[in-house]
């Protein structure tokens, strides 16, 4: 175990900070110190520490008020309390309020040893118990998938269930749901999780260039094939095909693969020699495709074909319990990746990410928290960092009129471009005169 | 070639140790070490309220003296010194600084207040120097307790560790 830790001494002496400064740098342990309370807790919203050493007799914020602080914020820190006054009363007060020692001046140099000692072996069962934690907290995820809400424990038994098959799979839900990564953990989970696993987005692609993707060429087949080219259906073999928004592809391409699907061979374009292949389909949209096929948009014997076996995934509203689960992930992931320190969320934030709708669902919130991580001034994120999310619209539109909402609308857009008409009017898709005329009749006023 | 590390004698101090903390140096650390001639202990860094000297102050002091011609430099005086803060302190070094100071002052006394045989009183004297040298070699103080960078709170600590690095902190050395 590596035993550097880090420490904060605050003391309004300056002789005794450097003393204990050069003394713990003889350990190796970060040191940073303060001269009085409020400069402590200053330094302790820029970056953690483990271990405080604190004068009890400083003018202003004493040491035992800037310990209630530091317990009430960071309960993890521990705090060694240093008096020279050393009353029975004051030692007291600061073990009941949490202190974890306290020294009284000037003490021997192996009685801060001692206490060091007890610290860094405080800090190992601090550790194994975080680790322990972590060792619980990926019981509550599956892969890369986050969640410990009902909907989510369904989904982590179903996974490794259907990965054995080779049935098709659907895997429907709102887009930001994170269809891709149910689609990788099942390809992660099936026996076929050696082979290569081939995510295609049927929306980005036009016809003519996902026949080539998917099919492949030949040398010559159309202008600029100037060499033969495997398709990802004869790239995957052996491996999972995954096509994202399948509610996207012409009715043409829904024909072609379904005839691949039926008889597991392929024509590459400008090809007469079929080739075999042999892949699992997993396929998402977030499109209502029972809908597609009654409009006539989506062919029923291609839905069937697809969909063996359908996956829905709950949108991030349904799952409002993982929201906190998901916030401290995410932040714990770009707060490494932008190296900044980023720990801490406070509990209104949690209750304002928890309110909030999202829409664009858990990728909505993964932006959301990148955003808050790269803008933060400090190592914890509040509800000024979260600023920037809209309240959400869906709730004020239950049991309103048409009217109601029309008007409601309309104002909003009005105060998003700050009231100018031109802008509003282009935006609402009407003319500037008859938004005029709304707000004349409506009584639309700004700020309201 | 590699400057010499200066012993340097503040106030009266036997020269045997001097002569012993010289000869530690040079075979533990690998490095040419000299007695320098006798140095005055600053009268600002006496104490009187705790009548010990203060050896912050004492290093703060010796920044201002000329030692152009050595790498390192080890204080060594027989009077009692402390750091702001601890009670007393066998020696004080600035971490991978140049200068450092020991005091004999705890070292010719047991536990149990009988005096220790001549050869031992050396041996804690050259055990000082060693440690504090090696933090102005930037080593830290280390868990191992069979190695000279191991702290010692008391006597008996003292004692009980050996004059050499252990593995770690050899390779951790930096000249």
């Amino acid at each position: 175990m590596d035993n550097k830790i880090r420490i904060m001494i605050v003391d309004d002496e300056m002789i005794v900070r450097k003393s204990l400064w050069t003394w713990f740098k003889k350990y190796g342990h970060g040191v940073d110190t303060a001269a009085s309370g409020p400069e402590a807790l200053e330094k302790l919203e820029q970056k953690p520490f483990q271990v405080m050493f604190v004068d009890i007799k400083m003018p202003g914020m004493d040491g035992l008020e800037l310990l209630e602080k530091v317990k009430q914020d960071y309960p993890d820190i521990m705090v060694v309390i240093i008096t020279a006054y050393g009353s029975i009363e004051s030692a007291v007060k600061a073990m009941r309020t949490g202190a974890s020692d306290y020294l009284l001046k000037p003490f021997k140099p192996d009685q801060l040893s001692l206490v060091m000692e007890r610290i860094i072996c405080q800090q190992k069962i601090t550790l194994d118990y975080q680790y322990l934690k972590g060792h619980l907290e990926q019981i509550t995820r599956f892969d890369n998938i986050i969640g410990q809400s009902a909907p989510m424990k369904k989904l982590y038994a179903i996974i490794p269930e259907v990965a054995q098959s080779d049935a098709s799979i659907l895997i429907t839900g709102e887009t930001g749901t994170g269809k891709e990564l149910v689609a990788k953990a099942i390809h992660a989970k099936s026996p076929r999780a050696e082979l290569p696993f081939i995510a295609i987005n049927c929306g980005a692609l036009p016809d003519t260039l996902m026949e080539s993707e998917l099919f492949g060429h030949r040398k010559g087949a159309f202008t600029g094939a100037t060499h033969t080219r495997k398709g990802f259906l004869e790239i995957v073999s052996g491996g999972t095909l995954f096509l994202d928004e399948i509610g996207d592809i012409s009715a043409k391409m829904q024909v072609d693969l379904l005839r691949v699907l039926e008889d597991k061979k392929v024509f590459s374009v400008g090809s007469e020699t079929p080739v075999a292949v042999d892949f699992r389909l997993i396929s998402a949209t977030r499109h209502n495709l029972e809908a597609l096929i009654l409009e006539g948009v989506f062919r029923e014997d291609f839905y069937y074909r697809i969909n063996v076996i359908k996956i829905h995934l709950p949108a991030l509203r349904e799952r409002k319990d993982d929201i906190a689960l998901l916030a401290k992930h995410f932040m714990e992931k770009y707060s490494h990746e932008t190296t900044k320190n980023v720990d801490r969320i406070t509990p209104d934030a949690i209750t304002l990410l928890t309110a909030y709708d999202w829409p664009g669902n858990v990728r909505e919130m993964e932006n959301a928290i990148e955003r808050a991580v790269v803008l933060s001034k400090s190592r914890t994120l509040s509800t000024e960092d979260f600023s920037f999310l809209k309240p959400s619209q869906a709730p004020v539109l239950k049991g309103k009129t048409l009217k109601e909402v029309q008007k409601e609308h309309i104002l909003q857009i009005l105060e998003e471009h700050d009231w100018q008409i031109t802008r509003s009017a282009e935006v609402l898709g009407i003319n500037r005169v008859t938004l005029h005329k709304i707000i004349k009749r409506d009584n639309l006023k700004k700020g309201r | 070639m590699k400057k010499q590390i200066g012993v340097l004698p503040l106030g009266e101090v036997p020269a045997l140790v001097l002569k012993v903390i010289t000869a530690n140096i040079t075979a533990y650390y690998k490095w040419p070490a000299a007695v320098l001639p006798v140095g005055t202990i600053p009268a600002s860094a006496f104490d009187d309220r705790r009548l010990q000297y203060d050896a912050g102050i004492i290093i703060n002091n010796l920044h201002a003296w000329d030692f152009t011609d050595y790498s390192k430099i080890v204080g060594v005086m027989s009077q009692d010194i402390f750091i702001p803060i601890f009670n007393h302190a066998y020696g004080h070094a600035v971490q991978g600084g140049y200068l450092a100071i020991i005091s004999l002052f705890r070292l010719n006394r047991n536990t149990d207040g009988s005096l220790p045989p001549p050869s031992l009183f050396y041996a804690r004297a050259a055990k000082v120097a060693l440690h504090e040298l090696g933090h102005l070699f930037s080593l830290f103080h280390c868990d191992e307790n069979k190695c000279v960078m191991h702290f010692s709170g008391a006597i008996k600590d003292l004692d009980t560790i050996p004059f050499y690095l252990c593995r770690d902190c050899e390779r951790r050395l930096v000249p």
